[in-house]
């Protein structure tokens, strides 16, 4: 492993970033990025007591999606996906289709309480939520994702057998992205799922 | 108040009798002398000696009494000796009484203009006391023979309580002429009893006058009681003593009144004298026995008394004469009395006709008339009107009539400011002066056509109130009853109409109970149907969160089982399994969303735009069928919840499309003009419905389709649909001709809309 990808594969778990670091990973120079930090264009903090700026991962992202610069250096390329349903069957089904796919990392949750750990720990791209759990329901896991800022663009996708539209619209408004209704069409799904995503669709 | 005001005038009366003259101190002494005591004797012959007037008086007085023993009597000592001192007592107590109260006579008033006739009173009291001693002496002849239960005194005494029997009447007459001789011509007036007039008018009777009198001048109780219950019936005196000498009294009076001797002021008729008699034990034929001798003796008596000096025939015809005059008058008063009689008649007989008529279960109206109808039998022609007020109305209702009991206009009419309900003007002087103020409207209603002077207004008042008043013009020659007579067929004409009012509001009641029962057995209806909804939607989405999540399972592995199988090899199966899957999927979810359709989100909708939409996914579908839409200007925007207008559209279009339209599929939008609601019509002109599909069309899972078309759930959600929107929906099929969906949905416009507010909110 060469240091560059040594690097690299520091780069892809660290969390905040000096302006060095933001120049490196998004093939800019240095006097770019402070530009930018200073002009607002890119959000970070300075350290207590010094000058010094730093850029938490999540805003670098943000602001290279905004400015379409490439985001491999920085993410593995594969998107992180939390699969919360009761039936384990299903988990299994939706395991086996974004499997297919090979650039999903997957992880599943079958009650209410493990989606909310692994939100924390699994940092989730897209969390694929049935809407009736045994411990909570939907909406409430929608409202607890969306209280922590840091997840604003974490995207939810609801699955649902129930097609109740009070319900659905409930559920929009509690923070869910989309809504989808079981049984699907796994082409139907795995569109929503780049569509949500924002990465192109394997033919 | 009125019965201590009555009280009070009976007792000024009463001390009145107190002021008359009292009775000489002969007389006095004469009362009190109870024996034949030889001095008591020698005192009264003194006494009466020393009055030569008295004296003379009293000598003629006994000569006429023993007819030709009599002549021998020429002293007063003689006449003691040969009558006994119980006859000149008599004869003295009958001349002092009568020389006292003639003296007392009232000074400035006309004897000509008095209806009391005085010397025919004393005439008659003289008749009556000579009677008593007649019958006395005859009684106890015949006692020496025959038993009788009847105990009468001497027949001295006798006499002294005929001649005094009646003395209150002289006593009223001498305190209040005027008043007196009201009650005179009133007995003879009515023929009733003169004490009952005397209590109305007077306040007081002449029994009890006689009564007072007697005690003060403290004349034997025996006298006293003899004027006090004198005329009574036997049977209902007090077991006096001399509850005989009352009875005998009693007869003479009424035996003297037969015979026209003098003049009683009483004009009660009726009694029967042989009845009278039997009562109290006396012989009938005895008392008529003494006719023949009462009318001579009587004059004998008058005259010794200085009455007059009527020989006893001429004293016979003037009461022939008297007895003439009476019968005149009471015929007179029997023509009166026929008259009054008729019109009774014409009024009972009206009563009769009147409720003869009525009719069970009348309207009040319709009683009105009845009682016009009535009226104008009973009063004759002329104005009819009815002022009636319903028990909840706040108005007057006036009616008018013709005289057969047709009602001709109505008016509403304000009541006067202040005026109480119609009915509760139980006072007659109340209604005609509170209506009289709706009078001056009266003349503009009526016109020129009727005098108001003429115009009365008759309350009907029966135990309810006021159940009407009856407005009729009096004019010419109308036929007039008195009050009272009036009185009795207007009750039974309010009677009637408040009857018909109370029918008629226990009618409406019912009907509205009626009514109520209805919309109950709906509403239950509907809450049966909503429970079952409730009960279905639970059940459905139940059964949608079961059921899909294993439909997403096969659903699931089947897709993938299509990817990775090549054609022939079983991908078909696995993409039929997947479709199933899914159309198992849609039923549930159709039938949960039938049961618990979700609540309308109405906007401001463009119908033209949705419709042009809808139609152009339909010609796509049914590319042979003309599809037309027709949706006016002035529609324009509606407030309507497009998702679902939409669905329910889709669907009529759709089972349009499939109903094989030979030209056209029709959409069309118009407002309702009779209420305004939105009407979206889709007809076809296709196969059509046969009434057994009509009737079941919007009944779940009902299809008469072939099968492979989707369970039959579309018409039944359409109307739950609609119906969330607070609309209808109709179908009407001629089977053959084709088939017309009419929607209704209300408040469609923003502005109108109930659901606006929340909507926006």
């Amino acid at each position: 492993m060469s240091k560059r990808n040594r690097d690299e594969g520091e780069l892809l778990k660290k969390q905040v970033f000096t302006t060095g670091e933001a120049a490196e990973v998004c093939n800019v120079s240095q006097q770019t990025i402070i530009r930018c930090f200073d002009s607002g264009r890119l959000s970070g903090f300075r350290v207590p007591g010094s000058r010094f700026r730093r850029i938490p991962r999540a805003e670098l992202l943000k602001f290279m999606r905004e400015n379409d610069i490439p985001r491999d250096r920085i993410e593995s390329g594969k998107q992180r996906i939390l699969v919360v349903d009761d039936d384990e069957q299903i988990v299994e089904l939706l395991v086996d289709v974004l499997g297919r796919d090979g650039r999903f990392e997957v992880k599943t949750a079958t009650t209410g309480y493990d989606a909310g750990v692994y939100t924390e720990s699994f940092r989730p791209h897209l969390v694929i939520l049935d809407y009736m759990l045994p411990d909570i329901n939907g909406n409430v896991v929608c409202e607890t994702i969306r209280a922590n800022p840091e997840h604003r663009d974490m995207k939810i996708l609801c699955v649902s057998g129930v097609v109740n539209q009070d319900e659905i619209s409930q559920l929009l408004e509690a923070g869910a992205d989309d809504f989808i209704k079981k049984p699907f069409n796994i082409e139907t799904l795995t569109q929503r799922i780049h569509e949500l995503l924002d990465i192109p669709v394997i033919a | 108040m009125r019965g201590q005001e009555a009280g009070r005038r009976v007792d000024l009366i009463l001390e009145q009798i107190e002021t008359l003259p009292t009775l000489s101190a002969i007389a006095v002494r004469l009362l009190s002398i109870t024996s034949d005591d030889e001095a008591d004797v020698r005192e009264v012959v003194r006494l009466v000696a020393s009055d030569p007037a008295l004296t003379t008086k009293l000598l003629r007085l006994c000569r006429s009494a023993r007819g030709g023993i009599g002549r021998a009597i020429t002293t007063v000592d003689r006449a003691v000796v040969m009558l006994g001192l119980d006859a000149v007592r008599s004869a003295i107590l009958s001349i002092q009484v009568y020389e006292t109260l003639s003296s007392a006579s009232r000074d400035e008033t006309d004897d000509k203009a008095r209806v009391f006739d005085r010397p025919g009173f004393w005439r008659h009291s003289i008749a009556v006391a000579v009677a008593c001693k007649l019958i006395t002496e005859a009684h106890h002849e015949q006692a020496r023979t025959r038993r009788s239960r009847c105990e009468l005194p001497k027949g001295d005494e006798a006499y002294v309580a005929g001649l005094l029997h009646d003395l209150g009447k002289i006593a009223l007459d001498v305190i209040m002429p005027k008043s007196f001789d009201r009650v005179v011509t009133l007995a003879e007036q009515y023929q009733v009893c003169m004490a009952e007039v005397e209590r109305r008018v007077i306040g007081v009777d002449h029994h009890t006058a006689g009564k007072r009198l007697g005690e003060y001048w403290r004349l034997p109780h025996t006298l006293q009681d003899v004027m006090w219950m004198h005329g009574q019936p036997f049977d209902a005196l007090p077991d006096l003593p001399h509850r005989n000498l009352v009875a005998l009294v009693t007869t003479a009076d009424l035996l003297v009144r037969r015979q026209h001797i003098g003049f009683s002021g009483n004009r009660m008729r009726g009694e029967d004298l042989d009845a009278t008699c039997r009562e109290c034990g006396l012989d009938p034929e005895l008392v008529r026995g003494i006719v023949s001798k009462l009318h001579e003796t009587s004059a004998e008596h008058a005259s010794s008394i200085g009455l007059d000096d009527a020989p006893s025939q001429e004293l016979f015809l003037a009461s022939i004469g008297r007895a003439n005059e009476a019968l005149g008058r009471l015929n007179v008063l029997l023509e009166e009395r026929s008259s009054l009689s008729m019109q009774q008649g014409k009024v009972i007989g009206a009563i009769s006709d009147f409720n003869a008529a009525a009719a069970p279960g009348r309207s009040v109206i319709g009683t009105l008339g009845e009682v016009v109808r009535s009226a104008t039998n009973l009063l004759g022609d002329g104005l009819y009107l009815m002022l009636y007020q319903s028990r909840r109305s706040d108005t007057w209702q006036v009616y008018q009539f013709s005289g057969d009991g047709r009602m001709l206009r109505n008016h509403d009419a304000v009541p006067p400011t202040g005026c109480k309900h119609l009915a509760d003007l139980s006072d007659e002087g109340q209604v005609s002066m509170r209506t009289a103020a709706v009078l001056p409207w009266l003349t503009d209603y009526l016109g020129d056509a009727v005098d108001m002077r003429d115009v009365q207004l008759i309350p009907l008042c029966c135990a309810w109130g006021v159940a009407a008043v009856l407005v009729h013009d009096f004019g010419s020659g109308v036929q007039t009853y008195p009050q009272a007579l009036l009185g009795a067929i207007t009750t039974t004409w309010a009677s009637a109409i408040a009857g018909a009012a109370q029918h008629a509001g226990a009618k409406s009641l019912g009907e509205q109970l009626v009514e109520a029962n209805r919309v109950l057995a709906e509403t239950q209806h509907k809450l049966t149907d909503a429970r079952a909804m409730a009960r279905l939607g639970e059940m459905a989405k139940g059964a949608a969160h079961e059921m899909n999540n294993p439909l997403t399972i096969i659903s699931g592995r089947s897709q993938i089982l299509v990817s990775r199988l090549a054609p022939g090899e079983g991908q078909e199966a696995a993409q039929a399994i997947v479709e199933q899957a899914h159309r198992l999927s849609d039923l549930i979810t159709s039938l949960h969303l039938f049961a618990d359709p979700p609540t309308p989100a109405r906007h401001e909708t463009d119908l033209r735009a949705l419709i042009t939409e809808l139609a152009k996914d339909a010609r796509r579908q049914f590319p042979d069928v003309k599809i037309v839409h027709d949706v006016p200007d002035d529609v324009g925007k509606v407030w309507i919840d497009p998702t679902q207008v939409s669905e329910v559209l889709a669907e009529l279009i759709q089972n349009a499309g499939e109903a094989q339209p030979r030209s056209f599929v029709r959409v069309a939008v118009q407002a309702d003009p009779l209420d305004g609601r939105l009407v979206i019509v889709v007809e076809d002109d296709g196969v059509g419905m046969d009434a057994r599909c009509l009737e079941h069309a919007f009944d779940p899972f009902f299809s008469v389709k072939p099968a492979g078309r989707q369970a039959g759930l579309g018409l039944a959600r359409a109307q739950r649909l609609i119906e969330g929107q607070g609309g209808t929906i109709e179908l009407s099929s001629e089977s053959g001709e084709g088939s017309t969906a009419r929607i209704a949905i209300p408040h469609w416009r923003k502005d109108q809309s109930p659901h606006s507010a929340q909507d926006a909110a």
